[in-house]
């Protein structure tokens, strides 16, 4: 698929400027993790959990070395990859955009895994579960950890509301611009929309796709990735046109909308 | 009645009121006397807690953020469990309305208010049960500490300071009210006189942004008919299956290493 190409990295050259964008990225967007304990759950927890929690939050913090880490090599150094079929030189690769935040932001030192053996990874229609006593946890391109049908691991903040994930992000500083895949709500953004791709039902919000998903004992609304055929009226900000596979396209972040009939549909190549 | 009388009565009563008052004022203890007096007591509700196998009770849950944009949260829930590995409950409150069960092997968690359920896997006792939902699932549940199958353990470390304050009226009912401090939390106990489920415990989150607090009412404990059946998850007709996310479990001491500059991420591979 045309994602995992790209996630894979072929890398033809690596601009030193290219790095020094991504490298000034990452530490903004580590830097502005550093006060969002404001806008993240809070303590509510038994006397014996608030202690666990309490000594997890230490781990959380070191676990940031992923954040600064783990964008840039494969997203921002693809250059001048010819991945048109039609030979048109269109590069679509080049798309610098840092999305692969919040990888280990919520990550257990405590418990050294309960269905796992040291190192293992343990997958499941209940719920694939990272386990490891040393640092076998699966890291995605997207900040997933491990995604079963039915279960997933934590791979980004927790908010009460979009709103408060804007000022936390930077946003209206104009530090972040997109919502990291991973990333939760507690509840959907005021504007969004329910779109249906394959029979599920997401939730839509300048420019993000939001699931349901059970967390904390409570619902609550996790970013992914586009899902591929949900149709949205109106295209996003910021999109460009491109040409992929012979196909016009509408290019937004690193989602490709295909014009139709009542909308712009979700492709991917 | 002639006024001098009347007026010696008076003051009579005024004398017998403020003897009385002066008779019912507890008498504070030294740290020392506090802090076993305390510890006595707590361990006493613990060891009744411990020996009853099956019970149920309802709380009320107020969770409060001073200055907070949340401001304040209610909840009241009904729990039922039987030792060693089953517990069910329900909750109603501001979040919306809940259902819950945990029958030795797996957790299944409904909201009836977006019509939804998740299931996840769970480990064989309620003691690992309760942990695993906290660590795991982040699931925050106050009144966890009495439900152990030692709340004095589950309540207690050995940088736990406090003991026992006063006597005082929860509701209709006389409860010994303790007081602890812990490096992360403080957190208050009122217990009740036959010395089993409490009247009431606060919980203050002292790491947390706002310093909010969880105060927990219980309104007694109940012996409930209870079969394997109360246990059984029980998802209505319609609601929607969705994913449960757990975190990820990590230890790695590269993690606390500072990261280079320009580091490659570490190990990791994707998982599908």
């Amino acid at each position: 698929m045309f994602n995992h190409a790209t996630r894979t990295g072929r890398f033809v050259s690596r601009s030193s400027a290219f790095r020094a964008v991504a490298v000034t990225v990452s530490v903004l967007l580590v830097l502005s993790t550093v006060d969002l304990g404001a806008q993240r759950k809070s303590g509510g927890g038994s006397v014996k959990q608030s202690r666990s929690t309490s000594s997890n939050a230490g781990a959380n913090r070191s676990n940031n070395y992923n954040r600064s880490t783990n964008t840039t090599p494969n997203r921002n150094t693809n250059t001048n990859v010819n991945r048109n079929n039609n030979n048109t030189n269109v590069n679509v690769n080049n798309v610098n955009v840092n999305r692969n935040t919040n990888v280990n932001r919520n990550t257990n030192v405590n418990n050294a895994g309960y269905y796992g053996r040291p190192g293992g990874v343990v997958a499941g229609e209940e719920g694939a579960v990272a386990v490891g006593r040393r640092g076998a946890v699966a890291v995605g391109e997207e900040g997933f950890v491990g995604v079963g049908r039915y279960g997933g691991v934590v791979s980004g903040e927790v908010y009460d509301s979009y709103e408060g994930w804007r000022v936390a992000a930077g946003v209206t500083a104009g530090v972040v611009t997109g919502i990291a895949i991973g990333t939760m709500l507690a509840r959907p953004p005021a504007a969004s929309v329910t779109v249906v791709s394959g029979g599920a039902n997401y939730m839509y919000a300048d420019g993000a796709y939001y699931e349901q998903v059970m967390y904390g004992g409570e619902v609550t609304y996790r970013v992914v990735q586009a899902p591929p055929g949900v149709i949205i009226t109106t295209l996003p900000g910021g999109c460009s046109s491109t040409v992929v596979g012979g196909v016009a396209v509408s290019q937004c972040g690193t989602t490709y909308y295909q014009r139709v009939s009542n909308g712009y549909k979700v492709v991917v190549f | 009645m002639s006024p001098r009388l009347q007026h010696t009565l008076q003051l009579f009563m005024v004398v017998v009121v403020i003897a009385g008052a002066a008779c019912n004022r507890q008498q504070p203890l030294n740290p020392e006397a506090a802090s076993a007096k305390g510890d006595a007591l707590l361990r006493e509700m613990s060891k009744n807690m411990a020996a009853v196998q099956t019970f149920a009770y309802t709380v009320d849950e107020r969770r409060q953020i001073p200055g907070g944009t949340q401001g304040e949260k209610k909840m009241t829930r009904q729990v039922t469990v039987r030792r060693p590995n089953a517990l069910a409950f329900t909750g109603k409150g501001d979040r919306g309305e809940t259902a819950g069960w945990y029958d030795g092997k797996q957790l299944t968690l409904v909201s009836h208010r977006d019509k939804v359920w998740a299931r996840g896997p769970m480990p064989p006792t309620l003691d690992e049960a309760l942990d695993f939902l906290s660590d795991e699932y982040d699931v925050e549940m106050p009144t966890a500490d009495v439900l152990y199958s030692s709340p004095y353990d589950a309540f207690m470390t050995k940088d736990t300071t406090g003991g026992w304050v006063d006597t005082q009226k929860v509701g209709d009912r006389s409860c010994e009210h303790l007081a602890y401090r812990q490096p992360v939390v403080d957190w208050e106990i009122w217990l009740s006189t036959d010395r089993s489920l409490p009247c009431q415990l606060k919980v203050t989150y002292k790491q947390s942004p706002g310093t909010p607090s969880t105060l927990v009412t219980y309104h007694g404990i109940e012996n409930p008919q209870v079969t394997d059946d109360t246990f059984k998850a029980k998802v209505p007709d319609g609601y929607h299956r969705i994913k449960i996310i757990r975190r990820a479990t990590v230890i790695d001491p590269k993690l606390d290493e500072p990261a280079p500059a320009d580091a490659p991420a570490p190990g990791g591979k994707q998982i599908k």
